[in-house]
């Protein structure tokens, strides 16, 4: 007896995060940060800032200049690759093996993972744009999914709290769709970029090509950028690890921080299988989890969960969780939880060469490229008849190889060391709207190794997305026309829901248990101790890349437990 | 999707170059050093008939002059063993059927005999004739190797951190740097 309360005690902490990643990471610092014990479980192997393998190898120096091997990729990354571009040498320590984790799908699902310390946080694309009321009001005036409880003032603070820790160097622009931040210096357009911008000004006045917003230290400043961050040396090799902390990264910033206070402790290799529920407090009790390496099974305690296990994860923590009072899942009271599945689709755009600035150069390689906020339906003015929502662009202009028609040998020789012609290029990325039938589900009747049920998704793009590319690839070429470009291409090649990488939805925000899983705060209605701060807790998909708003809203419900706890409610 | 897509594709995420490729092939691994083949690479994709053929090609699109010839940075080793590896065996007989007939195509262009057996200058009026020529499918094929030796060529140690400008570590972005400071000379990352 005894000895099971000490076990008990020992295994009790004041909060538990699950996941280490970009929003996991950002809960483990505001909690540890305001006195609370946390424990964050991640069920992937530990890395430290710093534990970069291939952060200095160039081209030459990594095998076949990067490209895994066929036969690897059919032995471990066959999903993973499906991508095409994804898994290479410089990257692959970072991403799960699918011989590994095995999912199943009933259309094509690309689910791309990395478990360990810090997660996706290392690899990710570093864009950062806030959302607006275009986005928040967007299900309600439409009548789509359900609403989202929450409105821009709701979380402008909160932006405003994370990008400055962050550090997002980007461009004021005043526009509504994509309000403007705490930014440090832009990395600025290109001489060519420039000149696109203009050009496309003139002709299309609502369509602003500007500096890609991006969470890496343009500017450094120790007294804010806590954690072993650093100034950006303009490497842009950003995804493998950054050893100078430029990046925004939870191994350099968020979980540093947290140590720091001595109130973290991390448990790496650690699966969560289930939220425990106490029927009789209405409350978590903590989590049950199972050591990866030894299979040890064990159960962890506290006041306050958070779960930020990625979309995916979170939802299949929860739907595993399941007692007499939620007999599908925790807070599955609406039957939502799993449904509304969403992802941005990409693999539209447009690219063109663009003659004469001969003399004009850049020096260093920026860590992002250029982007084109949301035009379309932001207003009565850009509402379109066949589609809702809308699109935007990342890309950039850049000198490609000088290759000359038709010069060969010594002559060529001259030439190929010179920089080559301008060319430049936007890709689309749209949004995809919440539908209920887009969804993913348990197997309870086929497990992984570590006793898991396995997760099957069903989930694909519909119409209002085939229509959406169709104009994302018109107004791209429009664009490129206006900027002056010759030998202009375009493509449309649909990606699978997932492949780009910013899943959302399955445990969605909304005003009441019966058409939600969360509320305004991000808290299970009827488990007020849990919250969902990652991109499961998304209503709708915006278009712009997530990861800044799952910060915000981390922060936001962070301080909102705290209060709680303080009030005596938690 | 093809490759083509799926490299902008990198661009995007990355923040990297558009559709540049030089970029492109750096972030595709489309080129490789695979093993440092030296002038005793032994090739595992293509026959010796093939990998001789291929030698001269590139050494007639890139010859020595102050600076190394293509097969001295070891860029047919570098095709041989890069397809060998990175593509499934369906993509090499695809890639072969093409390659012979490239080859065909060019031994009769010389006068009917091994077009690594020709002479520099008939070797080159070839190429050019080819390059300039209306399209058709040798050409295609020619202008693939073409890309992927030059592009290899470029990728290879020797040339990337000696005749292109080497910057592992810039230390600072600027947007419009002009093509004199930089000595004429592209970057080489």
């Amino acid at each position: 007896m005894n000895l099971n309360i000490k076990a008990t005690q020992a295994n009790t902490y004041d909060a538990i995060v699950v996941g280490s990643g970009i929003s996991g990471g950002y809960a483990a610092m505001e909690l540890t940060s305001k006195g609370y014990k946390t424990l964050v479980l991640e069920r992937g192997r530990m890395v430290k800032h710093g534990e970069y393998p291939t952060a200095h190898l160039d081209p030459w120096d990594l095998k076949n200049h990067g490209r895994v091997s066929a036969e690897e990729i059919a032995l471990h990354y066959f999903k993973q690759n499906r991508l095409n571009w994804w898994v290479n040498e410089d990257n692959k320590h970072w991403i799960n093996k699918d011989d590994e984790y095995p999912y199943d799908e009933k259309k094509r699902f690309d689910w791309i993972r990395g478990h360990h310390v810090g997660g996706r946080s290392i690899m990710w694309g570093r864009h950062c744009y806030r959302w607006s009321d275009i986005d928040f009001e967007a299900n309600l005036k439409e009548g789509i999914a359900t609403d989202w409880p929450i409105r821009y003032k709701d979380i402008e603070p909160w932006y405003d709290y994370v990008e400055t820790f962050v550090g997002v160097a980007g461009q004021a622009e005043g526009l509504k769709q994509v309000p403007d931040g705490k930014f440090l210096k832009p990395f600025p357009l290109n001489c060519v970029e420039e000149h696109v911008r203009e050009k496309i000004r003139e002709k299309y006045p609502e369509r602003i090509l500007t500096p890609g917003r991006v969470a890496n230290l343009s500017e450094y400043d120790p007294e804010v950028h806590k954690g072993t961050r650093g100034q950006c040396v303009a490497r842009d090799r950003c995804w493998r690890g950054c050893p100078y902390g430029a990046p925004f990264c939870s191994l350099s910033s968020t979980l540093v921080v947290a140590e720091e206070t001595g109130n973290l402790t991390i448990r790496p290799d650690s699966i969560v299988s289930e939220i425990v529920y106490d029927a009789s407090t209405g409350k978590a009790t903590g989590v049950r989890v199972k050591d990866s390496n030894t299979g040890e099974e064990m159960e962890f305690f506290s006041r306050i969960v958070f779960c930020n296990a990625s979309t995916i994860g979170t939802t299949a923590i929860l739907l595993n969780s399941r007692s007499d009072a939620f007999p599908t899942g925790l807070g599955n009271e609406s039957g939502e939880l799993g449904h509304n599945l969403m992802d941005h689709h990409y693999g539209m755009g447009a690219s063109g060469s663009l003659p004469g600035f001969e003399d004009e150069y850049y020096y260093g390689r920026k860590p992002g490229g250029i982007y084109i906020p949301r035009f379309r339906n932001i207003d009565e003015e850009t509402k379109q008849k066949d589609y809702l929502r809308g699109f935007g662009y990342q890309g950039g202009a850049t000198r490609s190889q000088n290759v000359p028609a038709g010069v060969l040998g010594v002559d060529l020789k001259d030439e190929i060391f010179k920089p080559g012609p301008w060319s430049f290029g936007i890709s689309c990325f749209g949004e995809m709207l919440p539908y209920h039938d887009n969804k993913m589900e348990l197997n309870f009747n086929k497990r992984d190794k570590h006793g898991m049920p396995i997760i099957t998704f069903d989930a694909q793009l519909r119409e209002n997305e085939k229509k959406l590319r169709e104009d994302g690839v018109r107004c791209a070429v429009e664009m490129l026309e206006a900027a002056g470009c010759e030998n202009i291409s375009s493509y449309n090649s649909e990606t699978a829901p997932g492949a780009c990488i910013h899943e959302m939805g399955t445990a969605r925000m909304g005003h009441n248990d019966q058409n939600s899983v969360l509320n305004k705060w991000n808290q299970i209605h009827n488990v007020p101790n849990v919250f969902v701060t990652d991109g499961a807790c998304m209503t709708s998909a915006g278009t712009q890349n997530p990861s800044i708003t799952y910060m915000a809203l981390t922060a936001r419900a962070v301080d909102y437990a705290d209060k709680q706890v303080k009030a005596g409610k938690l | 999707m093809n490759r083509r897509d799926a490299l902008k594709y990198v661009a995007m995420l990355t923040g990297a170059a558009v559709s540049s490729p030089l970029s492109a092939s750096i972030l595709s691994g489309t080129a490789s050093r695979f093993l440092n083949p030296g002038p005793d690479y032994k090739p595992r994709l293509f026959n010796n008939d093939q990998f001789k053929f291929l030698t001269a090609l590139a050494d007639t699109i890139l010859p020595k002059t102050d600076s190394p010839s293509a097969s001295e940075v070891g860029v047919p080793g570098t095709i041989d063993g890069f397809i060998f590896e990175v593509y499934t065996k369906n993509v090499h007989a695809n890639i072969l059927r093409n390659f012979n007939s490239l080859m065909d195509h060019l031994n009769k262009e010389v006068g009917n005999r091994a077009f690594s057996s020709a002479e520099n200058e008939t070797k080159l009026k070839a190429l050019k004739e080819l390059d300039g020529g209306k399209n058709s499918s040798a050409k295609l094929e020619y202008l693939r190797m073409k890309q992927l030796i030059i592009t290899y060529y470029l990728l290879s140690e020797e040339i990337g951190e000696n005749y292109l400008n080497y910057l592992p570590v810039p230390g600072y972005y600027d947007p419009c740097a002009t093509v004199e400071s930089t000595g004429g000379k592209a970057w080489s990352l």
